[in-house]
């Protein structure tokens, strides 16, 4: 039997860098394809882990029989490429492995450094070639690894990106989130260089080139484009794992300091005979309340401080110095605020102390910000005139008319203003 | 330079670095205004005593608290925001009290049926209040206030509250807040 590939989880890193993870996946994998009739299983365990090998009919014989390979081709697991004389996985079932597996899995670049050395080898074959019969087929191989190429690429991005999130979010182990984000930076630079490699060989090979066949020239720029997609996704990614790793670190220093708090207070406890959880129910001793030292703040820290102040009024919402705005986006009904309660007295002691008359006076008052209404105006032009306490001083016999908008109104002036004219 | 032990620095520190009364007033409770008198008559030597420790004492209109150096800067943005807090409900007393200040006494009951109805008193009690309702709220606040030497209870089975000298610390603080109001077309006070 021809060897096959077997693609090693972790092939880039060191020896033993996450032999950890590494076993959970192996663990994790055999565990996963027991969803799987046992007939089934160990030929799909082994066309997914040799889905980058080429597998021939003989070789698929070899491991697995033919009944078996048939119904894993009518149950449409399997698919058999006529054109190449090759089975392989289906594209959604591999897919579906691939995200079931996933988040070790995903982050692989290895199938686009595979397909990268096979595109390579078929342009190097094409051009060794004498028959253009020959050619024709590697020319066909061709695109159809760029096909490969420009329906994974997008996907694997977002596979390494939801990768990143869920090993950021599972799990309580600051190291090993540190270690797998950080692996997943490494990956996702390593992808980057296999993307620009790609990049690269189609923008300047002497073979792309050359060859003016719409099919190819449509899927080169097709790829192309994909390329600088993945490259603008990829340096999003890059900034995602640099955000977590601080946030992992800075939440692991702080863990640690609890962890060596906790031992301290372990330590005082056993050499002074204290239990620190009794004290503090009692609550007496230097550590609570009663006995903090606090003290008040001088008030001309408004004047030594503004800026501090000016963010405690901000926080409190009480001042008019500039902010961010938010606008807010209404259905367009009136609210239906209870109307305010205007205090009438104090409406009629501001208009005795200035000079316009009453009518007009009332178009200046303003009630929670904003002017009275029509309503109002009316409504206290006529409370004030009507209180028997007020109407002496008002004397409203003597008044002038004038008139504005629709309203024919007495001309009263305040009483100070009255007594200065006699 | 020598600094005699003043004979009231012990429970005066006890008095106004401990719990949430912060500040000493001329006619508070208990043993406050006999303190009060003992330290006016020997304020220099307090003052002096204390600064050597790094304890500033200050005096605003009847009443005295301690100030200190280098506050962490977190600390004293916790103070502005509580002092902010403190001043909305001062400008809440004085408008539904008739001429609140020092000395006045008045009663919860009073005050909380002016509230009653009075949609922005009642905005303002969910903010600063704790309770169902209003009269709760009311009652919360006020004790909040006690607490923190502002007010004293006068009579507790009627609900009556007197103000303390502590309240013009938290008046001087006001005065000097100046708030910039976005320029608006000529108004008068209103209601």
């Amino acid at each position: 039997m021809r060897p096959l590939r077997r693609y090693p989880p972790f092939r880039s890193l060191q020896p033993g860098q996450i032999p950890l993870t590494k076993n959970e996946m192996h663990v994790q994998r055999d565990s996963f394809f027991r969803i799987f009739s046992s007939e089934l299983r160990g030929a799909l365990q082994y066309f997914f882990e040799n889905r980058r090998a080429r597998i021939t009919p003989e070789i698929a014989s070899e491991f697995v029989d033919l009944a078996t390979l048939e119904r894993l081709v009518a149950m449409g697991l399997i698919e058999f490429d006529g054109e190449s004389g090759e089975y392989r996985l289906d594209d959604r079932t591999e897919r579906y492995l691939d995200e079931m597996l996933g988040v070790t899995e995903a982050a692989q670049a290895d199938w686009l450094v595979g397909l990268l050395e096979e595109i390579r080898r078929a342009i190097d074959g094409y051009q060794s070639l004498s028959d253009p019969a020959k050619g024709d087929a590697l020319l066909r191989r061709v695109s159809r690894l760029l096909r490969t190429c420009k329906s994974r690429i997008q996907r694997h991005l977002e596979e390494v990106g939801s990768a990143v999130d869920y090993d950021y979010r599972a799990g309580a182990d600051y190291e090993l989130k540190l270690l797998k984000l950080k692996w997943h930076l490494e990956r996702a630079r390593s992808y980057a260089a296999a993307v620009t490699e790609l990049n690269n060989l189609l923008r300047h090979d002497s073979f792309f080139q050359i060859h003016q066949e719409i099919e190819l020239i449509t899927l080169r720029r097709q790829v192309i484009q994909k390329c600088n997609q993945v490259g603008d996704g990829l340096i999003d990614i890059y900034q995602r794992i640099e955000e977590y790793l601080n946030r992992v670190q800075r939440d692991y220093a702080r863990a640690r300091k609890l962890l060596q708090l906790c031992s301290l207070i372990e330590r005082h406890e056993h050499l002074t005979a204290t239990n620190v959880r009794a004290v503090a129910e009692s609550a007496t001793g230097p550590w609570f309340h009663e006995m903090r030292l606090r003290t008040l703040l001088d008030p001309r820290i408004v004047d030594d401080r503004p800026e501090l102040l000016k963010r405690a009024l901000d926080r409190a919402g009480i001042t008019g110095s500039a902010g961010k705005t938010k606008t807010v986006e209404t259905d367009g009904t009136e609210s239906e605020d209870v109307p305010p309660i205007i205090d009438w007295q104090n409406v009629y002691e501001a208009f005795t102390k200035q000079q316009t008359d009453l009518f007009a006076f009332l178009a200046k008052i303003r009630v929670e910000g904003r002017p009275l209404t029509e309503e109002e105006r009316v409504d206290g032009f006529c409370s004030i005139l009507t209180n028997e306490e007020w109407a002496d001083a008002l004397d409203a016999d003597q008044f002038a008319t004038a008139v504005e908008g629709n309203w024919e109104y007495a001309l009263i002036k305040p009483p100070a203003a009255i007594a200065n004219k006699t | 330079m020598k600094i005699e032990l003043p004979a009231i620095a012990g429970r005066l520190f006890a008095r106004l670095t401990h719990g949430d009364d912060l500040l000493l007033s001329r006619n508070g409770p208990n043993e406050d205004a006999e303190l009060f008198a003992q330290l006016e008559a020997d304020e220099p030597g307090c003052e002096a005593y204390f600064s050597t420790l790094g304890y500033h004492l200050r005096k605003s209109d009847g009443c005295y608290y301690f100030t200190t150096d280098d506050e962490p800067h977190a600390n004293l943005e916790t103070k502005l925001d509580r002092l902010v807090r403190l001043v909305r409900v001062l400008d809440f007393l004085s408008t539904h009290i008739e001429s609140f200040g020092e000395g006045l006494t008045f009663s919860a009951a009073t005050l909380g049926a002016r509230c009653n109805n009075d949609p922005k008193a009642e905005r303002f009690l969910q903010y600063a209040g704790k309770g169902a309702t209003n009269a709760e709220r009311l009652t919360s606040m006020l004790q909040s206030l006690v607490r923190q030497g502002y007010l004293s209870e006068f009579d507790a089975n009627r609900q009556e509250y007197r103000v303390l000298s502590a309240v013009n610390y938290l008046l001087e603080f006001a005065d000097r807040i100046e708030i910039q109001n976005n320029p608006a077309p000529e108004e008068t006070s209103n209601a």
